[in-house]
């Protein structure tokens, strides 16, 4: 408009520029105002910041418009700001739930701009996309701290409010054995190697020397030795060393009896800690109501025989051992370290002292299932599903959104 | 950097005297958390050091405690020569998962450090079996010599009218040194307990690894007012002390037919406030007792 002169009203007349007293005087001058509204641009996640761009005609300067912002289940927001040949009033996008599982893929946002008593509508309506689904896809990422280090991997999709987590753990029967090395100058000059086992409660060693080979009665207590654990896999008939397939039990292990119920519990556990406990927030999202921009974290961990995101073995033992991240024992009472292990395998760090601690924080946490006494999840214990939940996200939108996790 | 303490290590491994600074340690844990850990270390001019929380395979009778005496010069030089030739070849290292089965060596030689870690059956910690022989040596002198503190359980049966029995527990201070410990009654916990445990002789048929002896708590009556010093948060056990623990259970001899016992006793806290002897900490199991009528 700038540049422009003001158009002539059409029903006045020329003034008298003689100064005739029967000069009939002017209506007040009457300006037609138009007023037009779009949104700019036409397609937004939510919290983008959209613009609600107005152009005018004949307005005075300074003039305030406001606009109200609605969807088919009602307003969204008043925005208000000045101008006088074009208006820009800016919005946030916020307060458009996607919660539900029938939740549309977009919504259309109209608004209504009004100034001066004129108002005018967005022809074409903005359309809040929400994130789009995506099959589960695996994720893998290193963890490392001081001596340890391990791989996280799991499958991580969307679909509409959820985040899946998905985890496919091969699960193989193993068995422990034990092995001392021979002190000559303590054992009576035996030398090498040889396999213990507890009989009864008397230890013994696997005697190569004798005819025939035989379990024999150690020199010493056991206790005397550094005793090694050997993991062990059935091959055929044999029992033959994981790490090191030239190690041979010298005769078959006993099969577990609890290898299916422990698997069982051992489910039961990580789904009872990781499952559905926690949501997954856009920490940019101006909604008025919490964690409206929020996804479900849906954790489902399943068995395989065959590969799967991790491996990891279900070991029989002639005692309670002490499992880790890759070795599960059967013996093992406390049924909180499978969802223990599982965290690891999700990312988590340890929080007790000595342990695989976050060098970033050094949290150590004892009511914790990370910690002294294997008991609940937190928020950060997923931190590495946060970060490939925003990878993912971010792909997606195009964004560069930061995410957090909160208990659900 | 490393053949920098191969140089030194063979210095100190073939003079007559040493005039350095020398520390050798190795620290094994397992678990998570990790319920279990040794350390051993030696250093020159100093003390010789064993600490055990568990032993490894549970073994009864095998006192937990911190051992110490004097360092001994040739040992120091047989760690470095035994250290020296491992290190002699590159040593490849392997990753280890959280609660692996980890053993550590540290060596410090004046202002040279070195550190290595491997997983146990690795074959990184086998290059280092002749080191490991070495340290195993002092920790068996120190525990055999009872040079330190070290806390062992009993088991105590006594016969009792009617074909009962009556059974309870003791710790004994097996070493030469007092030491304080946490009273587990006074902090009921998962891992805090003094127990009396019960296990069924196993039945293996022959050629066959089977299952151990599996041990399961009995339930026992604990004194409804603790005597001294069972109402105090730590206690202090003196060197050769048999402290009796206020808790007991009475069965029928014939029930016990046939079965393993074992008292055990289990705090993994450490002390809050300084003490002035040294606090034994972890688990300790009784010698087992076969019960054969």
């Amino acid at each position: 408009m700038s540049g422009k002169s003001k158009p002539t009203p059409p029903n006045s007349k020329p003034s008298d520029s003689t100064g005739s007293k029967n000069v009939v005087q002017s209506c007040p001058l009457k300006e037609k105002k138009l007023l037009t509204a779009e949104w700019s641009p036409k397609e937004a996640w939510c919290s983008d910041t959209v613009s609600l761009n107005g152009t005018a005609v004949n307005f005075d300067p300074n003039t305030k418009a406001t606009a109200q912002v609605s969807y088919s289940k009602g307003a969204l927001a008043t925005l208000d700001g000045n101008g006088q040949n074009s208006f820009a009033l800016s919005w946030q996008v916020a307060n458009l739930s996607f919660k539900g599982a029938d939740a549309p893929n977009q919504y259309e946002v109209k608004a209504i701009l009004s100034a001066l008593g004129q108002s005018a509508e967005t022809k074409e309506l903005l359309k809040v996309k929400r994130v789009p689904d995506k099959a589960p896809a695996q994720v893998s990422f290193t963890r490392s701290s001081g001596i340890y280090g391990w791989t996280a991997s799991f499958k991580l999709g969307i679909e509409k409010d959820t985040l899946k987590v998905e985890q496919v753990l091969q699960i193989k029967k193993a068995w422990l054995g034990k092995s001392i090395t021979f002190d000559p100058a303590q054992d009576g000059g035996l030398t090498g190697t040889a396999f213990v086992k507890k009989d009864g409660a008397t230890w013994k060693y696997w005697n190569t020397a004798s005819t025939p080979k035989q379990w024999a009665a150690l020199p010493r207590a056991v206790t005397a030795y550094t005793v090694k654990n050997l993991v062990f896999i059935k091959s055929g008939a044999n029992f033959v060393g994981r790490d090191d397939a030239s190690q041979i039990w010298p005769e078959a292990f006993a099969e577990p009896s609890n290898y299916e119920s422990k698997k069982t519990d051992w489910l039961a556990n990580i789904h009872s800690v990781w499952e559905n406990k926690f949501i997954l927030v856009h920490k940019g999202c101006k909604s008025s109501s919490a964690n409206q921009c929020s996804w479900k974290i849906r954790v489902k961990v399943e068995w395989s025989d065959d590969p799967g995101d991790k491996l990891v073995y279900a070991i029989w033992a002639q005692d309670w051992e002490r499992s880790n991240a890759k070795d599960w024992y059967l013996t093992e009472t406390r049924v909180g370290v499978a969802a223990h292990e599982d965290g690891h395998l999700f990312g988590a760090y340890d929080e007790y002292t000595g342990g695989a601690v976050d060098t970033a924080t050094n949290k150590i946490e004892d009511d914790s299932i990370m910690g002294q006494n294997l008991t609940k999840g937190f928020p950060r214990h997923l931190d590495g599903v946060r970060d490939q939940a925003k990878t993912l996200i971010n792909g997606l939108t195009g964004r560069n959104w930061e995410f957090e996790i909160k208990d659900a | 950097m490393t053949a920098d303490i191969v140089s030194s290590l063979q210095r100190i491994a073939q003079s007559g005297g040493i005039v350095d600074h020398v520390v050798f340690e190795r620290i094994t844990s397992v678990g998570e958390p990790s319920y279990w850990e040794e350390q051993i270390r030696i250093q020159h001019n100093a003390q010789q050091q064993y600490v055990r929380t568990r032993s490894v395979v549970d073994e009864g009778g095998v006192p937990i405690g911190v051992w110490q005496a004097p360092a001994e010069v040739e040992t120091i030089k047989s760690l470095a020569q035994s250290l020296g030739q491992a290190l002699a070849v590159p040593l490849q290292g392997s990753g280890i998962e959280p609660g692996e089965e980890v053993t550590t060596w540290r060596c410090a030689i004046n202002q040279q450090n070195w550190q290595l870690s491997a997983a146990s059956g690795s074959a990184l910690f086998d290059s280092l079996g002749n080191v490991d022989l070495v340290f195993r040596r002092i920790a068996n002198t120190l525990v055999g010599a009872r040079a330190g503190a070290a806390l062992n359980a009993e088991l105590l049966i006594e016969r009792v009218d009617g074909g009962n029995c009556m059974l309870g527990m003791a710790l004994v201070n097996t070493g030469n040194q007092d030491f304080y410990l946490q009273n587990p009654l006074l902090y009921p916990s998962g891992h805090n307990y003094l127990q009396l445990e019960i296990g069924a002789a196993p039945n293996d048929p022959p050629g066959v690894t089977g299952l151990g002896i599996q041990y399961r708590p009995l339930p026992v009556r604990i004194a409804s007012v603790l005597p001294q010093p069972w109402n105090e948060p730590v206690l202090l056990l003196q060197a050769g002390q048999r402290l009796i623990c206020p808790l007991h259970t009475e069965l029928q001899i014939q029930a016990l037919n046939g079965y393993f016992m074992r008292a055990v006793y289990s705090h993994y806290g450490y002390a809050s406030a300084n003490t002035d002897f040294p606090l034994v900490r972890g688990r300790v199991f009784s010698a087992e007792r076969h019960i054969v009528l």
